[in-house]
């Protein structure tokens, strides 16, 4: 079926009804601007642009869910999926709000995922 | 098609004809004129000297012509001595472009035919709503084919797999024919619901088809009057099935012309294509809400538990399929409780939750603990084909010391209400869920009667505009009320309503155990 969100700039950025994803590069490593609602219609679009940011062959990937208002179970379920694949290697997430935190919480994900506070710390690393 | 002056091909080549005797361009110069005043006398006009002195006056003018064409009008004209042999020149760039003309016209109308194909083809193919697809199919037939009115009959499976067939009308009321019955496969209207062709006739009443069908042999009395007569099958290109027919109507003989026809197959394309697409998305939509309820258990009685269960599908969009819920009686007397979330929609879901949830009443029916129950599901669930993400909350009941032992793969937490109607969450952040954790800890807590249990999915208390943690807050607090109400089952259906506003777009499922005073120990 036809997809719903439209691709902008050369498919580095697509959206839903209800939310986006953005590719971009900051101090070498690949980040993933996450907004809106991560559910079922954005979460394999997410996949797709990991996909893409392995690609480009930055050795860091973050996943900036700031802001984000819904993390449903399929977003999480790409979260695990990235963290899992061989590239890129280093797979970090920004998440701070309880609106992302918790449900991350509940599914214990915040111990096998690299959780930061903000995007400078996921890009430090620290 | 316009040249750096801004004239037209034909006035170009009218101005190249304006040379001396040795063949060598004059001075031409060039008036816009009101492209009214010369409509309709052709396209290359030498205008008589009056006409002239009235356009350009006070000039002195040897040669005149005026140039119609689809970019201007454009009056030529030039003060050289040789221009007064231009007459004959004119009358022949005329006639050499006549044949040119008519070939841009029929062009233009043929690329306009395309045109308006292509878009009405983009719009019924992007559609996925069945009524919209026909209403909008009709109407774009009927007005391309220059119809007095258009009908389009399509045939629908109900759900008891007999067929049964719907129209839609346009250019005329729909009370112009609800008092006829549906046409039958007739003579005239074989070819069309059988998908052997479509059938043109200038004058369908002069037709040897037409008029031998008893009682009406012909047209009913009441019949909107049509002599131009066109119909289109409507065939599925997956299927070759017929799925309907357009049909077009003209109270005057002789309207539809081979390019009617032609517009009207390819909207007929277009039409079973957006109609087989509707088809397949209302298909899946009712078979994975099948699937999911068939796979409802009914909650088996259970001395000494009184059990409210639901399990209601996404009421809006297309999200059915991924929740569930099993009560399971063990041999040992003690009684299992499951109830999980399968991430995705649709079939896939369904199908993963039936697998996931056949997988646990196996291990739970050999009465492992939780942890292992979880653990060998997990292992089970990480090697499904497509990588699955299910949430899934397990407790076993032991009825002989009153205990709940349970383990969590991340699932929301679990409810205890005790006795005096404090609620207590239970199980929180326990586990991964399955397919990605491999260690499951279990708890164990008193579970004495006048307890309740109450398991449920993210659907009752998130959504995209309501928070998990505020949703849980409002559960928690509706929770001692409804344990203090006589009548559970309603009350669950209300506090549903409240919780969702009355209309959730996600899958609920859940189940509330209730320990009976002094029941079976």
């Amino acid at each position: 079926m036809a997809e719903s969100g439209a691709p902008a700039d050369d498919a580095g950025r697509v959206e839903t009804a209800g939310g986006a994803v953005a590719l971009s590069e900051s101090d070498g490593a690949a980040v993933l601007a996450v907004s809106g609602a991560l559910d079922l219609a954005l979460a394999p679009k997410l996949r797709r642009l990991v996909d893409r940011a392995a690609r480009t062959g930055a050795p860091v990937l973050v996943i900036d869910l700031s802001a984000v208002d819904f993390l449903a179970s399929a977003g999480m379920a790409v979260l695990v999926w990235a963290h899992r694949q061989a590239e890129p290697a280093d797979v970090r997430v920004v998440a701070s709000s309880r609106l992302t935190l918790r449900p991350l919480e509940l599914t214990r994900l915040t111990d096998e995922l690299a959780v930061f506070p903000s995007l400078p710390a996921a890009l430090e690393g620290a | 098609m316009t040249t750096a002056d801004g004239l037209g091909p034909v006035a170009e080549a009218v101005r190249k004809a304006f040379v001396d005797a040795e063949g060598r361009p004059v001075a031409v110069r060039v008036r816009r004129l009101d492209a009214a005043d010369f409509r309709g006398r052709g396209r290359v006009v030498v205008p008589d000297a009056a006409t002239v002195a009235q356009l350009v006056p006070a000039q002195r003018v040897t040669g005149a012509v005026v140039v119609a064409d689809e970019d201007a009008t454009v009056l030529l004209h030039t003060d050289a001595p040789e221009g007064a042999r231009l007459a004959p020149t004119a009358a022949g760039v005329d006639a050499a472009t006549a044949e040119l003309t008519g070939t841009v016209s029929r062009l233009r109308a043929e690329a306009g035919v395309v045109d308006a194909l292509h878009s009405i083809g983009r719009r019924l193919t992007a559609q996925l709503d069945l009524d919209v697809v026909v209403q909008e199919a009709t109407d774009a037939a009927t007005g391309a084919t220059g119809a007095a009115f258009g009908a389009f009959f399509y045939n629908l499976i109900d759900q008891f797999g007999e067929s049964y067939t719907l129209y839609t009308l346009s250019g005329v009321p729909r009370e112009a024919f609800s008092r006829f019955p549906m046409p039958r496969n007739t003579a005239v209207f074989g070819p069309t619901f059988d998908g052997t062709g479509t059938v043109r006739s200038p004058d369908i009443t002069t037709d040897p088809r037409f008029g031998h069908n008893a009682p009406y042999r012909g047209m009913p009395e009441g019949h909107l009057p049509v002599r131009s007569y066109l119909a289109v099958s409507v065939v599925s290109p997956t299927s070759g099935e017929v799925l309907g027919g357009f049909f077009f109507g003209h109270p005057e003989t002789d309207r539809f012309t081979e390019r009617h026809e032609y517009l009207a197959e390819g909207i007929a394309g277009y039409a079973a294509i957006a109609l087989d697409n509707a088809r397949l998305f209302e298909r899946e939509r009712t078979l994975a809400a099948e699937l999911s309820r068939s796979m409802v258990p009914a909650a088996p009685l259970i001395p000494g538990l009184d059990l409210v269960t639901r399990y209601l599908p996404a009421a809006t969009g297309s999200k059915v399929g991924g929740d569930w819920f099993d009560v399971l009686r063990l041999g040992s007397g003690a009684t299992a409780f499951v109830i999980g979330d399968v991430v995705g929609h649709g079939v896939t879901a369904a199908t993963v939750m039936g697998q996931v949830r056949t997988a646990i009443r196996s291990y739970a029916l050999l009465e492992l603990p939780p942890s292992e129950v979880l653990r060998n599901v997990s292992q089970l669930t990480g090697r499904f084909a497509e990588p699955s993400f299910v949430t899934c909350f397990y407790a076993v009941h032991d009825p002989a010391d009153h205990s709940l032992t349970y383990a969590n793969a991340g699932h929301l937490p679990a409810v205890l209400v005790h006795a005096d109607g404090t609620p207590e969450q239970i199980g929180e952040a326990l586990a991964q869920p399955l397919g990605v954790g491999t260690e499951f800890p279990q708890e164990k807590v008193a579970f004495p009667p006048e307890t309740d249990l109450v398991l449920y999915t993210d659907g009752l208390v998130e959504s995209r505009t309501r928070d998990l943690t505020v949703g849980i807050a409002g559960l928690l607090a509706a929770l001692g009320g409804l344990r203090a109400g006589p009548d559970a089952e309603t009350a669950w259906d209300r506090l549903i309503h409240d919780l969702t506003g009355g209309s959730h777009d996600d899958d609920i499922a859940l189940i509330h155990v209730r320990r009976r005073d002094g029941g079976a120990a």
